[in-house]
């Protein structure tokens, strides 16, 4: 099992594979989950409002080629607090750059139901004049963030060659694309430790890994 | 792992622009202002993104040619040394005594703020903006009373110069509530 000095490092390391100008640059290539990119960002994206903006720009970039139900299942089994907080403010962001909002109505529930609400959150250590009307919803008192400035927080060049990002935007299915990227890095891990590590039943991966046989 | 700040990005990108300023026999004047300035004033800002904003230089077509090769050899976003922040007048009092100099390049006359008009342009463009980053970045610079004053004397010279008095005249109720609010959160 990771620890979580180890999951804070691969995190970031991965952001920067993903072209995020927040983050130390490294040259080695990181295998993550993408989905469990996403959900891990509530805990590690807050350690600044720099580095916040760049993964929620990240966040809504990728949201065609995410999978809602991976996330929901990620988040339920890792997500406590106030995490569920900034998890809903990172999906009603998704929703808000989207054509397919209704598909993100199960996160957001997920997220109302878990949130934290007894006091208010300061997600960054300090309070805001203005909270931001979004933050607010939920239950976050944060000033806007420069969500705008896409160039100036991520090389969307490298995101879109990034393999994962590029496999998914070229139709491949979440399943067979999350397989072929953790093959890479993991190549005789078992069929079953593998679907355990990216989110899948083991079923699909099973018939997925077969087909990707054939075809290999 | 071998990772690289983007402070020390940055700082490369600036030496290789040097040389190649060096090269054409060109030499420029930069006053660096924003989260660069709070990092060259030895403060603890430990992440940031990767550009630089100057102030006081109007740059040459050769200049800016020089900043997006560097801009492509280290993938940098295409304005990562840029002039947005020239915009800002009047620039706070006395800003030019107060400059501090950084003598590491031979082409490059780098300035750059010192942390009392960091913090003065930071309390205008937290009041101004109203981003997370502006309030984070005066956290870090931890300024004293007198200088949130200030910071808020720079604000009011902003608007009495680009709406005049009256327009101030109605903005002083926030302004003050602006004033409460800096004393609360940046002085406990």
């Amino acid at each position: 099992m990771m620890n979580s000095s180890n999951e804070y490092k691969r995190w970031f390391a991965f952001f920067s594979n993903l072209g995020s100008r927040t983050v130390p640059r490294t040259n080695k290539k990181i295998w993550m989950d993408l989905e469990e990119f996403v959900v891990l960002g509530t805990r590690y994206a807050t350690e600044n409002s720099r580095t916040f903006t760049s993964f929620i720009i990240t966040c809504n970039k990728v949201a065609p080629i995410l999978s809602p139900f991976k996330i929901n299942k990620i988040a339920k089994k890792t997500l406590k607090n106030t995490e569920f907080n900034v998890l809903g403010y990172i999906i009603s962001n998704i929703q808000n750059h989207t054509r397919n909002p209704g598909q993100w109505n199960s996160l957001i529930k997920l997220s109302k139901k878990n949130m934290y609400n007894l006091e208010t959150i300061n997600l960054f250590g300090s309070k805001a004049f203005k909270i931001d009307t979004l933050f607010q919803e939920w239950n976050i008192d944060s000033s806007s963030l420069e969500l705008g400035e896409i160039d100036k927080y991520l090389n969307s060049e490298k995101l879109l060659t990034h393999r994962l990002i590029h496999q998914r935007l070229s139709g491949v299915k979440t399943v067979f694309s999350d397989i072929s990227f953790y093959r890479i890095f993991h190549e005789k891990t078992s069929l079953n430790q593998m679907a355990k590590d990216i989110f899948h039943d083991y079923r699909s991966v099973y018939q997925a890994s077969e087909l990707l046989e054939l075809v290999a | 792992m071998n990772t690289q700040s983007t402070f020390d990005l940055l700082l490369n990108a600036l030496k290789d622009l040097n040389s190649l300023l060096k090269e054409s026999n060109l030499h420029i004047e930069l006053t660096v202002v924003g989260s660069m300035a709070i990092y060259l004033n030895g403060l603890d800002i430990n992440r940031m993104t990767e550009d630089i904003d100057y102030i006081s230089y109007d740059p040459s077509e050769e200049f800016i040619a020089l900043t997006e090769r560097i801009s492509k050899k280290y993938k940098l976003p295409s304005d990562w040394i840029n002039s947005r922040a020239k915009d800002i007048e009047p620039l706070p009092k006395n800003i030019e005594n107060s400059l501090k100099l950084d003598n590491r390049f031979s082409n490059i006359n780098l300035k750059f703020i010192n942390i009392d008009i960091a913090i003065q342009m930071k309390v205008y463009a937290y009041y101004i903006r109203g981003l997370e980053k502006d309030i984070s970045d005066l956290k870090v610079l931890s300024p004293t009373k007198s200088q949130i004053e200030k910071g808020l004397e720079f604000t009011k010279d902003q608007i009495r110069h680009h709406h005049g008095e009256t327009q101030l005249n109605k903005d002083m109720v926030e302004l003050n509530s602006f004033l409460e609010f800096l004393y609360d959160e940046l002085l406990k």
